[in-house]
């Protein structure tokens, strides 16, 4: 379709205002970096202040690339499922993947502390438990959405399902959480805020490999998502084979959403503002070719920039990123809906 | 060259089978235009779905140039027919342009990488088309016929030996659907494709087709036009009192 080379504009922008927001997120925190400063250490020039260059390099600049690898991926996981569905308030949550997330990891912090025992994770173990935990729920909420998959006809059957799913997970958690110890359900309250700074570098790499996988399964979906523009039966005559294609979308999304719940907790919105943002920036085409790395590049500068409201500049307090991000992106999708109704 | 071997088109849910066209036997030669006529709710559509393979026959099957539809992956399959179809629920976002463009999707690499070939095919059929001015246009800012006349463009875009298209004229008033079926007629004699579509419209039907595969209830009529007028399977479609067919006029006239 149309040529990448017709919207080197667009990508220009999105990768310029994302680098400005780079710059400006790692200069901001308890401690203020100047600038001038931050732009040295990460071009690697020496510089006179290490604390300066440690807090960077140990602290900032993983979870600026956290917050963009995330951001990115969220908002390339909300766009395929608007697409699949043909449905513009679908997210990366629609599958219930996140809330079997959140199922695993209520279950561990609650279940544990029925058996009196959740003091026995050190705060690291604490961490990794909760990762696992994460993890294992999605991966449970993936198998059953993959065994209702196989027997269902339609897109529009496999959406109420996943908004089923959530909604069941949620109401297990509601229970959970009503027996809870009050230590427990602290942790797990804290855990749904949703943290970008938890992670280390080893932790990082873990994070970034399952997302590029993800992420290359997406990519290769890219013809397929184009073809299902046009509804299901057209897509199938086009040579899309629905079936393996859906399975491809459901893994990719799982991936995607499920490691990021899993290791950053729970962002709201982010994966669905991204695309409604990029498409409004781009009437004039819906080529995922060009749509997919926009809403990428889109979505991690939105993450990027909630993360440094999050800091509330000048100030010890980090807001939790789950609450901004909802505060950020709901008015904007908002004024979205709204302009384009002009 | 589509054969349809003792096909027997419906639905199978739980165990039970809801027959539609039962033993449906015949041949449609290549570059013919074929119709496919009968009352509402007879099964033209389902007719249609099973030929271009959305629909498993209950029994028999369909030959296209000697293969199986049904054995067929949807990548063969897009090679060998493209189709119309009354579902309209795809993106109105997308503009008429970059609808046709998907048309050459089986065409292109696993990106789906539009070659200058490709590009050069759309104009030429927007041109063939005199839609050039829909190029850019949101589809939901386009009225029905435009739609139908870019859904057509898309799948001629598709190059594809054999079209179906599920009741292309509805919703078109004369003058659309008189640009719409020179349209076809003229891909039918030019590019020697085979189009096979379904309508209710008997009159125009008639007045265009080669063929007409015509459904009745529990039994199928299949022949040129003149030949079923002289069989006079016409007059038994609709009840007497309400529409009859004008056997010299070779068009059905409402009773009044």
């Amino acid at each position: 379709m149309n040529k990448l080379s017709h919207y080197k504009g667009l990508f220009t922008f999105l990768i310029g205002m994302l680098f400005l927001c780079l710059v400006l997120n790692l200069s901001l925190g308890s401690i203020n970096i100047p600038l001038w400063e931050a732009i040295k250490i990460i071009l690697g020039y020496p510089t006179t202040k290490p604390t300066f260059e440690y807090i960077l390099l140990d602290y900032r600049i993983p979870k600026a690339i956290t917050a963009m690898l995330t951001g990115g991926s969220l908002g390339v996981c909300g766009l395929m499922m608007q697409t699949y569905f043909k449905n513009p308030l679908a997210g990366p949550y629609v599958l219930g993947i996140s809330s079997g997330a959140s199922l695993g990891v209520a279950l561990l912090l609650m279940g544990s502390s029925w058996l009196g025992g959740w003091f026995i994770f050190s705060e690291v173990g604490l961490r990794w438990a909760i990762m696992i935990a994460a993890t294992l729920g999605s991966i449970l909420v993936f198998c059953l959405i993959l065994i209702a998959a196989i027997r269902l006809k339609n897109s529009t059957s496999l959406l109420i399902l996943g908004l089923m799913f959530g909604s069941l997970t949620a109401a297990i958690v509601n229970i959970l959480m009503f027996f809870g110890s009050k230590e427990a359900l602290q942790k797990y309250v804290f855990w749904s805020f949703g943290s970008l700074g938890n992670i280390n570098a080893s932790e990082l790499k873990i994070l970034g490999l399952i997302l590029l996988v993800g992420l290359s399964i997406s990519v290769y979906s890219i013809k397929n998502l184009n073809s299902l523009l046009l509804g299901e039966y057209y897509a199938e005559s086009l040579g899309v084979s629905l079936k393996k294609n859906r399975y491809l979308l459901i893994l990719s999304s799982s991936l995607l959403a499920g490691a990021t719940t899993a290791f950053v907790g729970p962002i709201g919105f982010i994966g669905l503002a991204a695309p409604h943002l990029i498409r409004l920036l781009i009437p004039s085409t819906r080529d995922h070719k060009i749509i997919l790395p926009a809403v990428f590049l889109g979505g991690a500068l939105l993450l990027l920039f909630c993360d440094s409201i999050a800091q509330i500049p000048g100030s010890a307090y980090v807001l939790p990123i789950n609450g901004i991000t909802s505060l950020i992106g709901a008015p904007l999708i908002i004024f979205l809906i709204l302009m384009q109704k002009n | 060259m589509i054969t349809l071997n003792k096909l027997t088109t419906g639905y199978a849910k739980n165990r039970i089978s809801k027959e539609i066209s039962t033993q449906i036997q015949l041949e449609i030669k290549k570059g013919s235009l074929v119709g496919i006529l009968g009352s509402n709710g007879i099964g033209k559509s389902t007719l249609i779905k099973t030929l271009a393979g959305f629909l498993k026959p209950l029994s028999g099957n369909v030959e296209i140039q000697g293969k199986m539809v049904h054995e067929m992956n949807p990548q063969q399959r897009a090679k060998y027919l493209s189709v119309v179809l009354t579902e309209k629920n795809f993106n109105g976002d997308l503009i008429g342009k970059e609808l046709i463009q998907l048309g050459r999707q089986p065409h292109t690499n696993w990106m789906g990488k539009q070659t200058q070939g490709d590009q050069e095919i759309v104009l030429q059929i927007l041109k063939q088309l005199n839609i050039e001015q829909l190029a850019e246009q949101m589809l939901n800012t386009m009225s029905d016929g435009e739609v139908q006349k870019i859904l057509l463009a898309r799948a001629i875009a598709q190059k594809t030996p054999i079209v179906f298209l599920d009741e292309p004229s509805s919703h078109l008033d004369l003058f659309n659907k008189a640009q719409l079926f020179q349209e076809i007629k003229h891909i039918v004699k030019k590019e020697k494709k085979t189009v096979v579509f379904s309508s209710h419209d008997l009159n125009t039907a008639i007045q265009i087709c080669d063929q007409i595969i015509l459904l009745l209830d529990n039994q199928w009529e299949y022949g040129s036009p003149e030949e079923l007028i002289e069989k006079g399977v016409f007059q038994s479609i609709f009840p007497k009192e309400s529409v009859f067919f004008d056997p010299k006029q070779k068009q059905f006239n409402i009773c009044v």
